[in-house]
Formats: C-alpha cells, structure tokens, sequence
C-alpha cells in the first residue's frame, strides 16, 4: 500500500494491474447499480400514467415495462463513444477521463438518484450521470476540462424547453381528444383511451430501454478500454450488453413506486383520456428529438406531458406546489451530482486508498438512504411499496365511487335549495305579492 | 455553442402534428364506436334527456339497423391507423430496422 500512495503523480497514472482491476471491477459494479436505479427512477415515465388511470395493474405495469428495458437494451447497439456528449473536453487535446473520474462520476450520480427518489420527484438520470462526472472531472483535471457552452446547449437549455413543448403538446392533444369524444346525450367511449394508454406507454417504455441502457454499456466499455482490457475498435462485448439489460429491467421491475405516484396522482388526478394523450404526446416528442437531433430529456418531456393534459382538462387541479418541487429538483441535479462526484473524485486521488474509502462511504451512504427509506411508515418501501402504490393511487372504482358519491350530493343540495325556493314562492303568493 | 433552433422548432412541429394526430385518430375512432352502438339501440333516450338502458323490443332481433356496420368498420379503420402509427414509431425505435 504505502508505495502506491506516493508522491509521485506519475505513479498513479501507471497503476499496477492489480489496482487496474479493482478499479475497473468497482467502476463495472458501480456502473450496474446505476443502471438499475436508473430503471426504477424511469419506471414512472412511462408507467405512472396507466397505473393511475387503471389501465394496467401495478404490478403487470412494471412487468411490462421491465420486459420492454430489457429487449430495448438487447435492441440497442450503437454506443456512444463520448459517455459525456461532449460536455467534458475528452479526446486528442483534451483531458482523458480516468476510470477514477468514472468512478467518482458514478458515484455522484447515484447518490443523487437515491436521493430523489426518497423524495419521489423524476430527475433526469442522464443529467445526475452527467453532474457526477462534471464534478469529478473539475476536481481531477481542472476547471478548463469542462465545456460550459455544451452545458448550456446540452443541459441547461433542454431542461427549460422539454417540459414547455411537451406540456404545449400534451394541451393540444389533451383538448382534441376530449373535444373528439364530447357526447352531451350519450355515454361516451373515453374507457377506450384505456386500451390506447397500454399501447402509447409501452412504447414510452422501449424507447426508454434503447436508450438508457446503452448508456452504461457505453460507460463499462470506456473503461475496459482505458484499463486496456479490450481494444477501441472491438465494440461493447455480450456479457456487457446482458449485465446492462438486466441491471435496467430488474430496476424497472423494483418499480420506483414514489415516483410512479408522484406522476400518477400526485401533480395531477390522471383520468384515461388525460393519460392516453400525454403517454401519446411524450412518445411522440421523445421519437422526434431522438430522430432530428434535438436531445430532450426523457423525464422532463414526460413530466411535462402530464402537466400539460391536466391543463388540457376543464375542472382539473394542477398541483403547482408539486411541479416547482420538480422543476427545481432538476435544476439541482446537476450541481448537485457534480458536487458529491467533486468530492468522491477528491478523495479517490488519495490514490487506492482513498478508492476504497470512496466505496465504501458510498456504499453505506446508499444503504443508509435506502433504510431510511424503510423507516418512513407512511411512506413504506421496497416490498409492501406494491400495495401502497396500488392503493395510493385510486382504482378504477374507488374514483367512480368518489364521483358518484359527489354528484348525489350535488344534486341533494340542489333539491334543497328548489324547494326552499319553492316555499319562498309560496309565502310570497299568499302575502299578495305574485298571483 | 448556439443553440439548434430551427431543429428544435423541427421537432416542436413533428410532435405536435404526430401526437395530435395518433390522438385525433383514434378519438374519431371511439366516437364512431359509441355512435355505432346509439344506432345499434344499445341506448335509450327518455324525455328529459337523460340516458337510460336499451328497451327489451328495439332493435328487433334479426334486423340490422341502418348504418350501424358502417360506423364499426370506420372506427375499425381508425383503430386500424392508430395501430400503424404505433408500428411506425417501432420502426423508428428499433434500430435495426433502419
């Protein structure tokens, strides 16, 4: 050990392989985690809609989108060879990101994907990935490693812009379809929306597995690569793509039923009308960034779909109070990714010490936010989170209840005031006043 | 830097015409379905304007009412596209298709 952690910095650029191997076995570990939190922070993107609307069970919900990650990930060949889209000044002439920057990046991201989701507000997981190596790339290579006006393009601006075009988008929709299916006379059909809502959600759900899933596989073959396990041109290996789709299905499927049920009912009371047109409007708007190249993000576009069909929908509330909780948690997410990756990144050039001090404080921060997680009671996790969800989030038949229980008192309380009216009438006619 | 506006206005566009029309589609589609079944007489309107469940003789048993199976098969074929547009945007998912 104490030869390791010398003074000489070029030491630790030429680690022994033994510390190559650590490394690259905490970055891959490291990485899966992220992938799966990473599945069940986007679990509600996709489903929280169908769920709320009653569209799909909760439980068959997650088992679809968690299938749907998991084929998307298979599906997904091209990776990216810059994990940071160009927000760090990689490659000739630039700072070479380290597998310890990785490490340190990762480790900013998942924390802060813990995080919120023990809050349940949707964060972009791409943007905490992004943060988290912001950070440790700052610490680890200077302030010149960051490409600011690509933060600006890449990040700031798509998180102002995502939710506006796809609420704008949602609104229109949202109004089409109500108007369309208005019948004053005759019961309408809007339960069919239901049937349309599992469709438009589940291709939410794939494109979300193309997606995200490459991601990590993009972040595991960089770092074989640096640590020279495999050649640049080789491309990412079969147990890379595998480990990826079931890290990202298997989150999926844990469900991260916080957020589902701050998307679900929490913005918004979703009815299946609401829900088809904003699943449709975020499929819709996600397809046409990924296909004519304007990135937007896949929680902020689906956040934004669900704000924009409350809008659409005479009578409904939007919780405001939830939505700027949002809308700051994503402006957060990446100073705040950035700063634990800083600090990770800080204490990983102590050098292979400081790696290990590193995984473990994350390790036990992680587990400490997950059992803090289980020690709220109103707030229950992990496996009874099912019945919650479910039961959080009104059936079908409770809200019909609830309505039906509503308009009897309307209508009790208009009889009464009728036949007050009627009896003013009356007293009115025997005083001489209206014959 | 600068920012990518004319694509940004390109996907504003896209997504507006192709959500709105996926949703346009298949809402027409559950209208004609609902009206095919006013026609159908699976409904009964009373005098004061409120709905009620379909009388035992109408329609008689046998008799097709007029228009019925055109509104099913219109809203059939709007399902129909709505259907395609969801093939399309796999198509557009999956990348080896393209």
């Amino acid at each position: 050990m104490d030869g390791r952690v010398c003074p000489g910095g070029d030491r630790l650029r030429h680690l022994p392989a033994v510390d190559i191997t650590l490394i690259v076995v905490l970055v891959i570990a490291l990485a899966l985690f992220f992938d799966f939190t990473n599945g069940f922070h986007d679990t509600a993107n996709a489903m929280a809609t169908p769920i709320a609307t009653g569209a799909m069970k909760p439980k068959v919900a997650v088992t679809v989108a968690a299938v749907l990650n998991l084929v998307g990930a298979f599906l997904s060949t091209a990776v990216a060879t810059s994990i940071s889209h160009g927000l760090i000044n990689e490659g000739p002439g630039g700072v070479a990101i380290s597998p310890e920057m990785i490490f340190a990046g990762l480790i900013g991201a998942v924390v802060w994907n813990m995080i919120t989701w023990l809050r349940g507000l949707p964060s972009s997981s791409s943007h905490a990935l992004f943060g988290g190596l912001i950070g440790a790339a700052i610490v680890g290579a200077g302030f010149d490693s960051v490409n600011y006006a690509a933060l600006l393009t890449v990040v700031i601006i798509p998180a102002f812009l995502s939710p506006v075009i796809a609420a704008l988008v949602s609104l229109l929709a949202t109004r089409i379809a109500y108007r369309v299916t208005r019948r004053p006379v005759f019961p309408n059909e809007r339960g069919g929306f239901r049937i349309g809502q599992v469709f438009t959600s589940s291709m939410v759900s794939l494109a979300h597995g193309t997606n995200d899933a490459q991601k990590t596989m993009g972040v595991i073959t960089l770092t074989l690569i640096a640590s020279g396990s495999q050649s640049a041109d080789q491309g990412v290996q079969f147990w890379v793509v595998v480990a990826c789709a079931l890290a990202i299905a298997l989150g999926t499927y844990t469900g991260g039923w916080r957020i589902i049920r701050t998307l679900g009912s929490g913005l918004t009371e979703i009815r299946a009308t609401q829900g088809f047109a904003a699943e449709a409007s975020t499929a819709a708007t996600i397809l046409a960034s990924s296909h004519l190249g304007f990135a937007l993000s896949t929680t902020q576009v689906s956040s934004g779909s669900i704000i924009g069909a409350g809008l659409g929908r005479r009578g409904s509330k939007i919780q405001w109070s939830t939505a700027g909780k949002i809308v700051i948690a994503w402006f957060i997410t990446l100073p705040a990714a950035a700063a634990v990756g800083a600090l990770a990144s800080g204490i990983a050039r102590l050098g292979i010490g400081g790696l290990v001090i590193d995984a473990v404080v994350g390790a036990a921060v992680i587990l400490g936010l997950y059992l803090w997680s289980l020690r709220k009671p109103h707030e229950q996790a992990s496996a009874i989170e099912v019945d919650v969800a479910a039961n959080a989030v009104f059936t079908r038949k409770e809200l019909r209840d609830l309505q039906r229980k509503k308009r009897a008192d309307r209508v009790a309380a208009r009889r009464a005031e009728l036949s007050r009216e009627r009896t003013l009438r009356r007293m009115a006619g025997r005083n001489g006043g209206r014959r | 830097m600068g920012i990518d506006w004319f694509g940004f206005v390109t996907v504003a566009i896209v997504a507006v015409v192709s959500a709105c029309f996926v949703v346009l589609v298949y809402s027409i589609g559950l209208r004609l379905w609902s009206a095919a079944d006013t026609r159908a007489g699976k409904y009964t309107v009373k005098d004061d304007g409120t709905v009620g469940p379909a009388t035992a003789g109408f329609p008689q048993p046998g008799t097709v009412q007029p228009g019925v199976r055109a509104f099913r098969a219109l809203a059939a074929a709007c399902f129909a596209v709505s259907g395609l547009a969801v093939l399309y945007g796999i198509y557009l998912i999956v990348p080896q298709f393209h």
